[in-house]
This record gives C-alpha cells, structure tokens and sequence, in this order.
C-alpha cells in the first residue's frame, strides 16, 4: 500500500469503517510510514476534540423573541404576512369572544383533548377498529415508511365521514372547521408546489407527510369534537 | 419564570407546553436552546443567523409540541427537527452541497502533505471552531453531523440525498482540510 491509498483510508480506519484485510494493509503502512502515521495522529485528534466541543451561548436573550412570538401565536388574528404554518396554526380554534371567554373555551377545549387523548390511548381503544360511520378517534402515528397515498386515503375517508356530518354542525363550528381547513389545505398546496420542483428532496417529501397528518389530526379532532 | 418545573421530565414539559404552558416552554427552552444554537452556528457559520435560525426552531416546536408522542427522546425529537431547519434555509439560500462521488477529486487548495498537529504545537477546541467555520458548506454540513452531533453516515445520507460513499468522502475531505486549515495557524 502506497502513501496516498493509507492517506485516503485514514479516516474509515479511524471510525472502524474498514474490513479486517484493508484494516490490516493500512496498520502495516501506518507501522512503517512516519508521514501517514502523523496524519493519522492528527486526524484522530480532530475527531476526538470534535466530540467534546463545549456547547455555545448565544450573544443576545433569545427567549424574549421567542416568548413574543409564541403570545402572537396564540392570539387570535393572525398577521397578513405569515407563512401558511402560521395561518393553520394561529387560525386553529378560534372564536369571536373575548379574550377570558376565548381563554375559558381553550381550557375546556384542553381538558376535552386531554381526557379524550386518556381515552384513546387506553390499551382497550388501541385494540378495537373503530366501525363504519363511528367516530374515529385512534390515535395517528406514523413511522418514516408510511407514505402519502396511505395519508390521502386516510383523508379521504375522514373528509367522507365530515361532510356526512358537517350539516348538523353549529354554524360558527362549520365556519371555524373551513377556516382552519383553509389553512391547512394552503400549506398541503405549498408543499406539493416545492414537491413538484424538488420531487427528490427528502425534507420536501417530510414537510407533506407533516402537512397531511396535519390535516389528520385536524378532521380527527372535528370528528371527534363535534360528533 | 418560577422554578416548578425544573424537575420535570422533558416529556411532561411538552405535555404541559402542548397545552399552553409558557413556563413548561420555556424550561424546555433553558434546557436545548444551547445545543440547538450550537448546531445551528456550526453548521451556517453565522452568528445572527444561527440566533436567527435558533427563534425558528423553537416557534416551530411550539406549533408542533402537541405532536410529541414521546416515542423518542425528546432531545433527539428536538435535534432532528433543528437540523431540518437548518437544511431548509440552506436549501432556500440554494447553498450546494458538494457532489462529488466518493472517489472524487480533492479541492485545489488541499493540501496533502501540510505539517503535522501532532507535534508540540497541539489544536484546542477554539482554533478548530475557526477552522470548521472555513470549511466549504458541504464539508462543513458533513463534518458537523458526523463528527460533532454523531450521526451514521446512513442518517445523514438520507438526511441530505446523497449516498454512503459521497458522505464518507465527505467527511474525509472535511477532516483533512481542517487538518491543512489548522497546521496553518499553528
């Protein structure tokens, strides 16, 4: 083995990527080359230093922003210039009353999911398969391998049980429900646009699936609200 | 903010965020912002814009605590998520990564046979700081993930469209520029 082939595998070496033969090869090289032995050196000093780097502060109190914005967030209008994940989000659950009522409603709102989510995780609700026409109420996970036509099918069945419904909804429920979905519907747009000019891009591809169990949760949540 | 949830698990804190919780939040925020901001400086190279990046992050997790199940760590939940949007804006300032295949040519400026670090003149932790904020983005991005944050080359592979090979040349390259990077400072 010459210099530049040992140089070349210096780092798989390092990190134990090598099979046994290669490994041995550059081993032999590294015993008899002082030039390669010092780049090795160096190399595994990198490496070790690297996975000690302290954490970094940064230079200016961040929280405030941040506190600002998420108090924007949970206000019910919503800038003009937000991005569509803001208008779903911001527009999610509100109401025309005021600030206590709106905050009396979300405590509800809260407690409602909360004692809901306690039901539906319950082993005995994960086991059943909700019936044909019930309200669907398990919970919506998924893993990396689910893929969007198995999200559209899912959506296309929650939206089917919805419109069977939506009729008998309170009026400002049905017009919470178009706003919200609106929203949501915008940001699935987006993201198919950005899907259509980067069909390869995995980070593309995860944003829909997010966009889409979005929507999930979102008519799960109608259908199980306002059954 | 009071101290009552310091002793709270990561878990319950989202669970307490998800229902409007500010200072559940913002003890989760004490708790990452300094990893997240790391990450983000180191992988962009820029203060303002890792601050920026950082308020990014943690918005987008609050619109998305709810959707914390618990079914991984919260701390790598929350990485995944940062480096995403990390990835995003780097994909929005069309910053390339670099895609040569694994057995691609070395920049013009590598240096092959640079002096050794090994010897008295030893690296610490600020000059290699400097020295990854010189790499070019794609190395950088490799480096980072790999080296620092301890990602497989699989995961980060996937994460940024490119094969196992590319991303082990990568960081090969990335290791022996720092090295080239740092003989010089020395």
């Amino acid at each position: 083995m010459n210099c530049l082939d040992c140089q070349d595998l210096l780092s798989e070496y390092i990190d134990g990527d090598l099979k046994p033969n290669k490994r041995l090869l550059v081993s032999d090289h590294l015993k008899d080359c002082q030039e390669c032995s010092l780049t090795h050196q160096d190399l595994k000093q990198i490496v070790g230093i690297s996975q000690q780097l302290p954490l970094l502060i940064p230079k200016t109190n961040l929280w405030k922003n941040i506190e600002k914005e998420i108090k924007e967030l949970s206000l019910p209008t919503a800038p003009k210039t937000q991005s569509a994940w803001s208008r779903f989000w911001n527009h999610r659950f509100q109401f025309s009353v005021s600030v206590p009522q709106l905050t009396g409603s979300l405590a509800g709102l809260a407690t409602i999911v909360l004692l809901a989510s306690n039901f539906i995780y319950s082993p005995q609700n994960l086991a059943s398969t909700p019936s044909q026409g019930t309200v669907i109420a398990k919970p919506t996970t998924y893993t990396s391998n689910t893929t969007e036509m198995e999200l559209t099918g899912k959506i296309d069945r929650l939206s089917h049980t919805i419109t069977e419904r939506y009729k008998d909804w309170d009026p400002q429920v049905q017009k919470l429900y178009d706003r919200n979905l609106a929203a949501i519907d915008q940001s699935i747009e987006e993201c198919s646009q950005l899907a259509q000019k980067n069909p390869s891009d995995p980070i593309v591809h995860e944003l829909m699936v997010t966009a889409y169990q979005e929507k999930i949760r979102l008519l799960e949540q109608f259908l199980f609200l306002h059954k | 903010m009071t101290n009552t949830h310091q002793l709270t698990s990561d878990f319950d804190l989202a669970r307490a965020a998800a229902l409007g919780d500010t200072a559940a939040f913002e003890e989760i925020y004490q708790r990452h912002h300094r990893r997240v901001y790391s990450l983000c400086l180191r992988m962009t190279s820029n203060s303002t814009e890792a601050e920026d990046l950082t308020q990014d992050v943690f918005i987008q997790l609050f619109r998305r605590i709810g959707s914390y199940r618990g079914e991984a760590a919260f701390s790598t939940w929350l990485h995944r998520l940062t480096v995403n949007q990390v990835l995003m804006r780097l994909r929005k300032k069309d910053i390339k990564l670099e895609t040569t295949t694994s057995d691609g040519e070395l920049p013009i400026d590598f240096e092959q046979n640079s002096g050794s670090l090994a010897t008295p003149p030893f690296i610490d932790s600020i000059a290699l700081e400097r020295s990854i904020k010189e790499l070019p983005p794609g190395y950088r991005t490799v480096f980072v993930l790999h080296d620092v944050e301890g990602y497989e080359h699989e995961e980060i592979a996937k994460l940024l469209n490119i094969t196992v090979g590319t991303s082990k040349s990568q960081l090969h390259k990335a290791r022996m520029k720092l090295r080239s990077l740092l003989s010089k400072k020395v």
